[in-house]
């Protein structure tokens, strides 16, 4: 009896090759046998604004080398990392909530850094998102953003000229003129702050139209002190997306 | 009553699938076979070949045929040849059995491999052979047989060395005392070494062995004028009578007498007589034994000129009284720190904070000159310095500015100080906290920074990255499974802070190592030091390597430990001061030359000139069945820099192999081989192998040599 089992094990086996059984067939993909269940389509989303020019102002790393830049020569590393992960983090937040993200960097060399022509240059420049395209209309009205953001280690003996200190630079003082939805605010997160430039800038400006971040100042130099520095910045981003949104 | 045989009948459903299989196994048998054509497996002449020696007048014929043996067990062999009159005619021999009992000399029918039989047969003749054909009949009474025209060479009588049908020369035992006389056939086909094979075996006598002077230049003219054998040179007059030295059958044969190795002479002279197998001559020559040209190892002995140096400690902690000091500092560590390095009750020399680094870079330089200062004032005995820094801090990556500020400054303090003739500051041992920290290669070459990590992609892309040569690196501890016993070696003598806190974590013990001792040797420099491609050479007072006139050294790269050699050089007292000394790979092509000869000034080419190490009693940590933990001291030694410069003395003369005499003369290879065809001399390459010599048997001497 045993021996007929095999024998008909052996036969539904060999005639199992050729072709499927009524109620069976060939798996088509994944071998299992079954029609893998396509994946359902994107949920649209519509972004909450609809175009973002994030304009971060930090020295460059010729400039944090220079005594006469960046005298503090010991945490010259450590701001050099912060700034470059605070500028990714909001990147990414920003680009994730508007429609259309221009990143344009104004970072200040070694030879501008009493100076700071490329801020004053930013502020009268007609098209700041330049070589990206003019910002388009949208049809949803949402708001577009002009982010300026300071980030900076003491400051600079120079009084900002009336074109920075305006709340809205050159180009975005045409677009609000003209009846768009435009908006400037300005993120300055300013360390080991003295009277100067920047603590001028930020002093003139509006308290609704500026979103700080947190200085740090106590410089940590463990590893832990690093680990601390990732978590304010994430929660500075967190801070700045939120205010975003929050606006009317 | 026997009980029946049982038998068991198949069921019929079994048997119906049995002789189913039959039946599909007989069919695909039979669709399996493919018809194959018949082949003739016929036998045939593989060579034949004939000479004719007008020095000897005798006519040699060999031959090999492809076959079965045991199908020629019966079979006869023929020979047809002509020979040419001297009126320019032809003399016929039809065919004719040949009797290899009547041969001039000794020959047989062999197998000579598989399915291969191979022959000879000379007999004498004083016209040369014009032709000569050979058959060989498989049965006396049948008539299948094969044959071949043989190819035929006559030699007219002459010295030419293609006028002799084998050379007699001579080879000597290991200790030049002994002479060997051997036969090198020279047919030409067959070859040398087949004609044993072909079943023949020649009679030689030599007569009156000599040692006779002779020059290089001589020798090299008879080597031209006949050939590598120096068969019948000018030098050596043949004696048709004299005393009879050996008599053999055969390839070799040793001469009784004992020749004195000492003498100058280059050689034995002896005669050779060419004999019939009954022992009638059949020609007589001369034949030459060049003497193994005489190797040996060197005795000289470099001595490393290290002296113990002066230890200056500096230690480096981050301030106590900054906020961040008990996030980047770790006071177990610190004292773990102070201890191996020998420094336990050493207050902090410097403590630096972030924000300072400045104030830390001047006050650090300031130190160091100090410090120097004093050391020299205080020292008279002419011994160099070596900075000891113990740099305590937990700094992450991005705060390396104080590592970058000792690097620099000890560095440079250290490369203005290269120049010095001693007392000088030769070099600086760093003792930081972490890995992460690598110096530049120019500070590497002055300084010792531990501990270092090692990446494995550095490991994967370069064995010997840069920081594991010159730096100490982090090793993983090693788990060493004795089954019952597991050990678990501790930390190295420089653990970083992170592994000493896993160790101590894991071991409850803050640190096992015991009586550290650390050190440092230094090279000292004075009116014999010169820089030379920026390294600093050193020449010692008294070292000197001197080859004579004749002599020549091999270098034996092959041998381990070699890079040894690469840190000497070789100056001659009239080389140009401007010249650069001899590296050893320049010094070798040099020894190896007829301009070998002179006085070699030895020294030394430093690029790292100081070593340190530390000696410490550590413990392994273990547990029996993993249940009852105990320990184990045992004494360690763990170097620093480079481990070359902890070796003393260095036997430099085991890497050479000197030859005093006869470099020009052929030798015996590792193999046994004796290279005639290439003087010692001119052997290529830089390996020393043990040569193998023939060893005397005086029990043969006279005779044939055993196989």
């Amino acid at each position: 009896m045993l021996h007929a089992a095999r024998i008909f094990v052996l036969l539904f086996v060999v005639a199992g090759l050729p072709g499927c059984y009524e109620g069976w067939e060939y798996d088509k993909k994944d071998g299992s046998g079954d029609d893998p269940t396509p994946p359902p389509p994107p949920i649209p989303t519509i972004p909450p604004l609809f175009y973002v020019l994030f304009e971060p102002i930090y020295l460059t790393d010729d400039a944090v080398a220079d005594d006469g830049c960046f005298p503090n020569d010991g945490i010259a590393e450590f701001r050099k990392s912060e700034w470059a992960q605070r500028v990714a983090s909001l990147s990414a937040a920003l680009a994730g909530i508007a429609q259309n993200f221009v990143l344009r960097p104004r970072p200040v060399t070694k030879d501008d850094c009493d100076t700071l022509t490329v801020v004053r240059g930013a502020a009268i420049s007609a098209k700041p998102w330049a070589p990206d395209p003019d910002p388009a209309d949208d049809p949803l009205d949402r708001p577009l953003i002009e982010l300026r953001a300071v980030f900076w280690e003491g400051d600079v003996e120079l009084d900002p000229p009336d074109v920075v200190l305006k709340p809205n630079w050159f180009a975005w003082d045409k677009m609000v003129q003209s009846g768009r939805k435009a908006r400037t605010v300005t993120h300055f997160v300013l360390e080991h702050s003295t009277e100067g430039y920047f603590s001028s800038w930020s002093g003139a400006t509006a308290t609704d139209a500026r979103v700080d971040g947190t200085p740090i100042d106590n410089v940590d130099p463990s590893d832990a002190g690093i680990a601390a520095r990732a978590a304010t910045i994430k929660a500075d981003t967190a801070q700045v997306v939120q205010w975003l949104l929050s606006q009317p | 009553m026997a009980p029946l045989p049982t038998v068991t009948r198949p069921s019929p459903p079994a048997l119906a699938l049995a002789l189913a299989l039959v039946v599909v196994g007989v069919s695909a048998n039979v669709t399996a076979c493919r018809k194959v054509p018949l082949i003739e497996q016929q036998g045939s002449f593989t060579a034949a070949n004939a000479h004719w020696f007008g020095n000897e007048n005798v006519a040699y014929v060999f031959f090999s045929v492809a076959e079965d043996p045991a199908l020629l067990e019966q079979a006869f062999w023929e020979m047809r040849y002509t020979l040419k009159t001297p009126a320019g005619g032809t003399e016929i021999h039809d065919w004719a059995r040949i009797d290899f009992a009547a041969g001039v000399h000794e020959h047989s029918v062999e197998s000579c491999g598989a399915r291969r039989i191979c022959g000879s047969y000379s007999f004498v003749t004083d016209k040369p052979l014009d032709s000569m054909t050979v058959r060989v009949n498989y049965n006396p009474d049948a008539s299948l047989f094969l044959e071949l025209e043989a190819s035929v060479q006559a030699h007219p009588a002459g010295t030419d060395a293609s006028a002799h049908s084998a050379f007699l020369y001579g080879v000597w035992d290991v200790t030049n005392e002994h002479v060997q006389t051997r036969v090198h056939h020279n047919f030409g086909a067959p070859g040398d070494a087949e004609i044993l094979r072909y079943g023949m075996r020649r009679r030689f006598r030599i007569r009156e062995p000599a040692l006779v002077a002779t020059t290089a230049d001589e020798i090299q003219t008879a080597r031209a004028q006949g050939s590598d054998f120096l068969f019948t040179p000018a030098f050596c007059a043949p004696a048709a009578a004299g005393a009879v030295s050996a008599e053999f059958v055969g390839e070799k044969s040793w001469l009784p007498p004992r020749f004195d190795p000492a003498g100058g002479e280059r050689g034995v002279c002896f005669t050779g007589e060419f004999l019939d197998k009954k022992g009638a001559r059949l020609f007589l020559g001369s034949g030459y034994a060049q003497k193994n040209p005489e190797l040996g190892p060197s005795s000289y002995t470099f001595l490393t000129p290290l002296r113990k140096a002066i230890e200056m400690p500096i230690v480096l902690r981050y301030c106590q009284d900054d906020p961040q000091a008990d996030q980047v500092t770790d006071a177990d560590f610190f004292t773990y720190q102070k201890y191996i390095l020998g420094l336990p009750d050493r207050p902090v020399d410097l403590c630096f904070r972030v924000g300072k680094e400045a104030e830390f870079k001047t006050a650090f330089e300031t130190l160091m000159v100090e410090r120097l200062t004093l050391v020299k004032q205080e020292s008279s005995d002419g011994r160099d310095f070596v900075f000891v820094v113990l740099f305590h801090q937990n700094l992450s990556k991005e705060f390396r500015r104080f590592h970058q500020i000792i690097a620099e400054s000890l560095s440079a303090q250290i490369a203005s100080e290269a120049a010095n003739v001693s007392p000088r500051l030769v070099g600086g041992f760093v003792y930081d906290s972490r890995t992460d920290f690598r110096p530049t290669a120019a500070q590497r070459k002055l300084l010792l920074w531990c501990p270092q990590a090692i990446t494995p992609e550095e490991l994967i892309f370069d064995p010997q990255p840069a920081g594991l040569n010159e730096n100490c690196s982090v090793t993983p501890t090693t788990n060493l499974d004795l089954t019952v016993i597991n050990f678990i070696t501790p930390m190295g003598a420089f653990p970083s802070l992170a592994d000493y806190q896993k160790y101590v974590d894991k071991y409850g013990d803050r640190g096992l190592a015991k009586n550290p001792s650390v050190g440092f040797s230094s090279v000292p420099t004075g009116a014999n030091t010169r820089q030379e491609a920026g390294k600093q050479v050193t020449f010692h007072d008294g070292e000197r390597l001197v080859l004579s006139d004749g002599q020549v050294i091999r270098l034996c790269l092959d041998k381990g430990g070699a890079e040894i050699l690469g840190n000497l050089r070789f100056r001659l007292d009239d080389m140009p001061a401007e010249q650069e000394s001899f590296t050893i790979v320049e010094a070798a092509a040099l020894w190896m030359s007829d301009s070998a000869a002179g006085e070699y000034r030895v020294g030394t080419a430093w690029d790292f000139p100081y070593i340190g190490a530390v000696s410490y009693t550590s413990a392994l940590t273990g547990n029996v069945v993993s249940v009852i933990p105990f320990q184990r001291s045992f004494k360690n030694r763990e170097a620093l820099g480079d481990p070359k410069w902890g070796i003393d003395r260095w036997n430099i003369g085991d890497y050479m192999q000197v030859c005093r005499r006869f470099c020009d003369h052929p030798f015996f290879d590792e193999g046994g081989t004796y290279q005639i065809h290439a003087p010692w001399k001119e052997k290529e390459g830089a390996s020393c192998p043990a040569a193998i010599h023939p060893t005397f048997d005086a029990a043969s001497a006279g005779k044939e040599t055993p196989a």
